[in-house]
């Protein structure tokens, strides 16, 4: 079958690789019918994931069908139409109990490496590093999934693919960062990143009950698509208006915004361009992992009492964490990969009955043939790209 | 009175000793003493049991070892506590290879009781390989 490779820094190729094979009586192979290229698919194409080796197949988002099952998965047959959550989770450890599925302490071979950078294991991940298991991803025709019995979401609509997609993980893991926030009626939410997050993130605040929605990025169409589309109340243009913290201040008569998302990550740039070089400085001589500038942000605009809630993928260590801001505040700081399978199915409720649409992020409908031009244009922004869906 | 043969003196002391490090490093196996432990969903008496039934487990822990299964509070099921000797191929410098590597004893140990854990809670261990799609010329 065809697969999207890792082929260096800054490379991947469509290749012939074998098909996937059932290894475990609760895996399924999954045919894919659409899978999308996400932001943190960037951290890994950029170079900036340890552990990441050529040959790798990528993809966490994907969604298809069902072509065989393991003996002891009986809740799902051949011709089933599945999304895919993109933590592996067993269902069963104590992790899995508490509905923390990202922290699933049964899917990850590697966790031992993962225990070595960062004091504990996290689960699998479909193409997301050996350190988060080395399993093949969802950019290719087809997948192996493991725990099939306890993680993909059967679709019984006719609801086409790019409305149902999202749920694999943007969808979610936007909504978990509006959900962390506890939102209480009448409050500002200030959302660093319009990207495809930035903006369901935004839009799930809205959903959640926010009056006003501030989001903040560098590039005209992505701050248009969240007033047009994703529900946000102002926005800010941080290489036109430097001084964020300063704008949320006034925009909020001093006080700040309620609760701050960082839906940016590792990989964030700064408009003034000697912090900007600091960072990235060191990032590039692997000094420090991270470019952390939309969350130090996010911490200094917070209001004294708020909350600041990251789902920006973050990989290692950061400099200048700015903790006497946090401390001396009474922030709150919650954060996590999502927990997929438990927002799943109330989510899908939510598209059935037309509450959010999340297919508005797409910009981009190219062929699994065409997954590298799909990383560049997404890389660098060409072409107004926002999201990118690949079809086998 | 070290005199002027303090110098060579102190010389033949250092090379003798780096001479019996090297001789200890090269000796093949040195054991080391390991702890793990891991807490696993499932009931004490059902843990002991599985852990009883399998021979390979026996082997695991060898004949100075010795396994614990303990109450894990709050309703987490049971903590399982090891304690071995493993032999260290290389001596000192195998383990500091190993250290590096992340395959030393205790991590083998570790990786050992999570593979326990999986089989108990998951059925079975999760795994990777072989038949993973990846191109034929890269090997992983």
């Amino acid at each position: 079958m065809k697969a999207t490779v890792y082929a260096g820094r800054n490379h991947v190729e469509v290749r012939d690789v074998p098909d996937p094979q059932i290894l475990n009586s609760r895996d399924a192979i999954v045919k894919v019918s659409s899978t999308a290229i996400c932001g943190s698919d960037l951290h890994l194409y950029d170079g900036y994931v340890p552990m990441v080796e050529k040959g790798d197949v990528f993809g966490h988002e994907f969604m298809g069908e069902v072509t065989d099952v393991g003996a002891d998965v009986e809740n799902l047959k051949r011709g089933d139409r599945v999304v895919v959550p993109f933590p592996i989770a067993c269902g069963s450890c104590n992790a899995c109990q508490e509905q923390l599925y990202s922290l699933c302490e049964n899917s990850n071979p590697n966790a031992g490496h993962a225990e070595k950078l960062w004091g504990h294991s996290i689960a699998g991940v479909f193409g997301y590093s050996h350190i988060l298991g080395g399993y093949p991803g969802g950019q290719a025709e087809a997948a192996r999934v493991p725990f099939a019995d306890v993680g993909p979401l059967k679709i019984e609509s006719d609801l086409p693919d790019e409305d149902v997609l999202f749920l694999s993980d943007i969808l979610p893991t936007a909504y978990m960062g509006a959900e962390m926030c506890d939102i209480q009626p009448g409050d500002t939410i200030a959302v660093w990143g319009a990207g495809p997050v930035g903006q369901l993130t935004a839009a799930s605040a809205k959903l959640l009950g926010a009056e006003r929605v501030i989001v903040i990025d560098r590039f005209d169409y992505r701050l248009r698509m969240a007033l047009e589309r994703a529900g946000a109340t102002d926005v800010i243009d941080y290489e036109a208006r430097p001084d964020v913290v300063e704008e949320l201040k006034e925009m909020t008569a001093g006080r700040g915004p309620d609760a701050c998302i960082d839906a940016v990550g590792l990989e964030a740039h700064h408009a003034h361009g000697a912090i900007h070089a600091y960072d990235r400085v060191k990032q590039a001589t692997r000094m420090e992992t991270e470019r952390p500038h939309a969350l130090r942000e996010a911490i200094l605009a917070c209001r004294n009492g708020g909350t600041v809630s990251v789902v920006g993928v973050y990989g290692g260590f950061m400099d200048k964490f700015p903790i006497g801001s946090a401390m001396n505040r009474s922030l709150t700081i919650r954060t996590g990969q999502c927990h997929v399978h438990k927002y799943m199915r109330p989510l899908l409720g939510r598209i059935e009955r037309g509450e959010i649409d999340p297919s508005f992020v797409v910009t981009h409908r190219l062929g699994l043939d065409q997954a590298s031009d799909g990383y560049e244009t997404f890389k660098h922004k060409r072409d107004e790209c926002m999201k990118v869906v690949l079809t086998p | 009175m070290l005199g002027r043969s303090g110098p060579v003196l102190g010389i033949a002391v250092a090379a003798a000793y780096v001479a019996w490090r090297l001789r200890r490093d090269r000796r093949p196996e040195e054991a080391e003493h390991v702890k793990a432990a891991i807490t696993v969903r499932k009931p004490r008496q059902e843990v002991h049991d599985f852990w009883r039934e399998h021979e390979e487990l026996h082997r695991f822990v060898g004949d100075g070892g010795a396994v614990r299964f303990v109450d894990a509070p709050r309703n987490r099921g049971t903590e399982v506590h090891v304690e071995l000797d493993r032999g260290v191929p290389g001596g000192k410098l195998g383990e500091a290879a190993a250290m590096l590597s992340g395959e030393g004893p205790t991590e083998k140990a570790k990786d050992d009781l999570r593979r326990f854990k999986q089989m108990m809670e998951a059925g079975e261990v999760a795994r990777t390989d072989p038949g993973q799609p990846r191109p034929h010329e890269e090997a992983s």
